[in-house]
């Protein structure tokens, strides 16, 4: 399905292409500074030369620790905040140029709680901002009960916004974004205030109603682990404003396997002797060694790169040592996050 | 079919009727304060009675009239130099404008659209000052030449809010302690004739007066509505008002372009 998806976009632009977009931010001066140098003007970089395509119909995530800058990438994209230098192409307008057609291509759902207004309904609020978009009022009128009927809230949708839950108001958010049937979608923390059901139940809505069904492209920040992994097609891990890896979930893993553990199971208990010779093979540090009672034997593992731990596992059964068995120790997302986020000393593109 | 041009700002209209009705107290007790200052000023006018008269001898004479018709028109002015920067911080602090900027809908147009509903209440308002002060106390405006009063408030409202929306660009940018409303509300109440003609100011002083918009709005206003003069007799303060508009109007469209942009360069459009 995925793949006839892709085909029928053979013919058109990228959704979003982003190229060595960097932005920073000038910095609030205190009163000496303010004083002493009035003309003088400091800089905090939030993203520096930030390049990545997103593909038609799929959920590209941006996921970075709190002012990584996913939310000034969003920002960008959404035309509220223009770049130092690049571009940013967005269903084939660029966000600087083309401010209005590329309002047209989106729909921004932001995370903050109080985004509608509080003192009119569900329903005055959705039919506000189709005016807003130019949407005729029989067009916005069938679409209003379409997204009020899709996101549950048609019961609700005459009482005032101030009486909605946090869940209701988000979906009330994601209503807005879709109103005007935007080819993109920018989902900027959606679930930031939900509860975990109710998370869970806005990510199937976005995977199977917004972009299975409706043929979006949704661009997701967060930086949910679990959440990432969940719902994104692909993904950009971002730390210090940079993009630190780039891929599906698959490809990022993988490339952090080589780096990774395996574990050894024997059928056998291993003597501490041949303990010491595959110590001698991949390093003492790199080797922990325990009973493990669902084997019967030893459980072995191994910090260390592929060869030396397929040599450390012919050691063991040239030596006449049953094995139970042999797994590569896949990295968690989580570790993977942290291990790029923390230090900002590598880059790397798949 | 209803065109975009006029449903739109009549989307922005009805919304912030529902938000402004939905305070019911302070809905209310804004028209209840007219009545009290109605009251406070009538009785201000007995008070100062003839002893005011030589300066208000162009006017008609009578300090109720004229002192009423002061205080409902330089509402307006209150409101243009309050409204476009109250919607920018409101619109900051409740999250809204975000959600509104990345619609179809120009920023200028946004901001013009959001202080509609402004000018109408404030018209409300002024309406039932001059009715009240007609029909319970004695205002005379039975010659009102009231074309002349009408073109007059169109141009007062177009010259005010091109000040004002100069007022919302510093909002944009500095988010708070706009200056520009504040010297040019306090200059404009202090010198523009809105409790006492200007005639009692020293030449000196009165010279600055010719400087704001109120002066030609409140003059106009006093002489089509007391006097019932002429366009004729009116052109004076409706050339000046014009000249104010056009040379207003454009820069501060040209002002306010230049504050989204900066806020957009700076990455604060949506700060507060």
């Amino acid at each position: 399905m995925k793949k006839k998806k892709q085909e029928c976009y053979q013919n058109l632009p990228p959704a979003v292409e982003v190229i060595r977009l960097t932005k920073s931010y000038p910095l609030t001066k205190n009163y000496r500074d303010l004083l002493l140098h009035p003309l003088k003007k400091e800089l905090i970089p939030a993203i520096k030369d930030i390049s990545f395509t997103v593909n038609r119909g799929e959920i590209f995530g941006l996921l970075g620790p709190n002012g990584a800058g996913k939310t000034t990438i969003i920002k960008i994209l959404s035309t509220l905040v223009l770049p130092d230098s690049g571009k940013a192409i967005i269903n084939g307008f660029d966000a600087e140029q083309d401010g209005d057609k590329v309002r047209r291509s989106i729909g921004y759902v932001i995370g903050e709680e109080r985004s509608c207004f509080w003192r009119l309904t569900g329903r005055q609020n959705l039919e506000f901002f189709a005016v807003m978009n130019n949407m005729p009022k029989d067009v916005a009128h069938r679409q209003i009960e379409k997204l009020l009927d899709m996101l549950e809230l048609t019961d609700a949708a005459d009482r005032a916004c101030k009486e909605y839950s946090t869940g209701m108001r988000q979906k009330l958010a994601i209503a807005r974004g879709l109103l005007a049937g935007p080819d993109i979608i920018f989902l900027d923390e959606p679930t930031k205030s939900l509860d975990p059901n109710a998370a869970r139940h806005l990510r199937n809505f976005i995977r199977n109603e917004i972009v299975l069904n409706g043929g979006k492209t949704v661009i997701f920040c967060t930086h949910n682990l679990n959440e990432a992994e969940d719902i994104c097609d692909r993904l950009a891990i971002i730390g210090g404003g940079n993009i630190k890896a780039i891929g599906n979930i698959r490809e990022i893993k993988s490339t952090y396997r080589s780096r990774l553990q395996f574990l050894i199971k024997t059928k056998v208990v291993v003597s501490q002797d041949m303990i010491d010779r595959i110590k001698n093979i991949v390093g003492s540090s790199n080797v922990i060694s325990e009973e493990d009672k669902s084997s019967h034997g030893t459980a072995i593992t191994l910090t260390t790169d592929h060869e030396k731990a397929d040599f450390a596992l012919s050691e063991l059964i040239k030596n006449g040592i049953l094995i139970h068995s042999f797994q590569c120790l896949e990295p968690s997302l989580e570790e993977i996050f942290a291990r790029l986020t923390e230090y900002h000393d590598s880059s790397i593109n798949l | 079919m209803i065109p975009v041009s006029i449903y739109k700002p009549l989307a922005f209209i009805k919304k912030d009727f529902i938000e402004s009705a939905s305070y019911k107290f302070a809905f209310i007790t804004q028209f209840i304060g007219i009545v009290f200052t109605i009251i406070l000023f009538y009785f201000l006018s007995k008070l100062l009675g003839a002893a005011a008269t030589p300066y208000l001898a162009p006017y008609g004479g009578n300090y109720f009239s004229f002192v009423l018709i002061g205080i409902a028109f330089s509402n307006y002015l209150g409101i243009s130099l309050s409204s476009f920067s109250a919607i920018i911080s409101g619109a900051q602090v409740s999250g809204t404008l975000e959600a509104l900027l990345v619609t179809q809908t120009e920023v200028p147009a946004i901001i013009i659209y959001s202080s509609l509903y402004s000018f109408i209440i404030t018209s409300v308002r002024v309406i039932l000052y001059i009715l009240l002060g007609s029909l319970f106390f004695g205002m005379q405006i039975g010659n009102a030449n009231y074309f002349g009063a009408l073109l007059i408030l169109i141009l007062t409202i177009v010259a005010f809010s091109s000040i004002g929306i100069i007022s919302a660009s510093f909002i944009m940018i500095l988010k708070k302690g706009d200056p520009f409303t504040w010297i040019f509300g306090s200059v404009s109440w202090f010198l523009g004739g809105v409790y006492y003609p200007i005639s009692v100011l020293p030449d000196w002083l009165r010279n600055f007066s010719y400087l704001l918009p109120i002066t030609y709005s409140l003059e106009g206003m006093r002489m089509a509505l007391i006097q019932g003069h002429s366009l004729y007799q009116l052109a004076p303060n409706i050339l000046a008002l014009l000249l104010f508009s056009f040379l207003m109007l454009p820069l501060s469209i040209v002002i306010f372009k230049y504050a989204v942009k900066k806020a957009k360069r700076d990455g604060s459009l949506t700060h507060y």
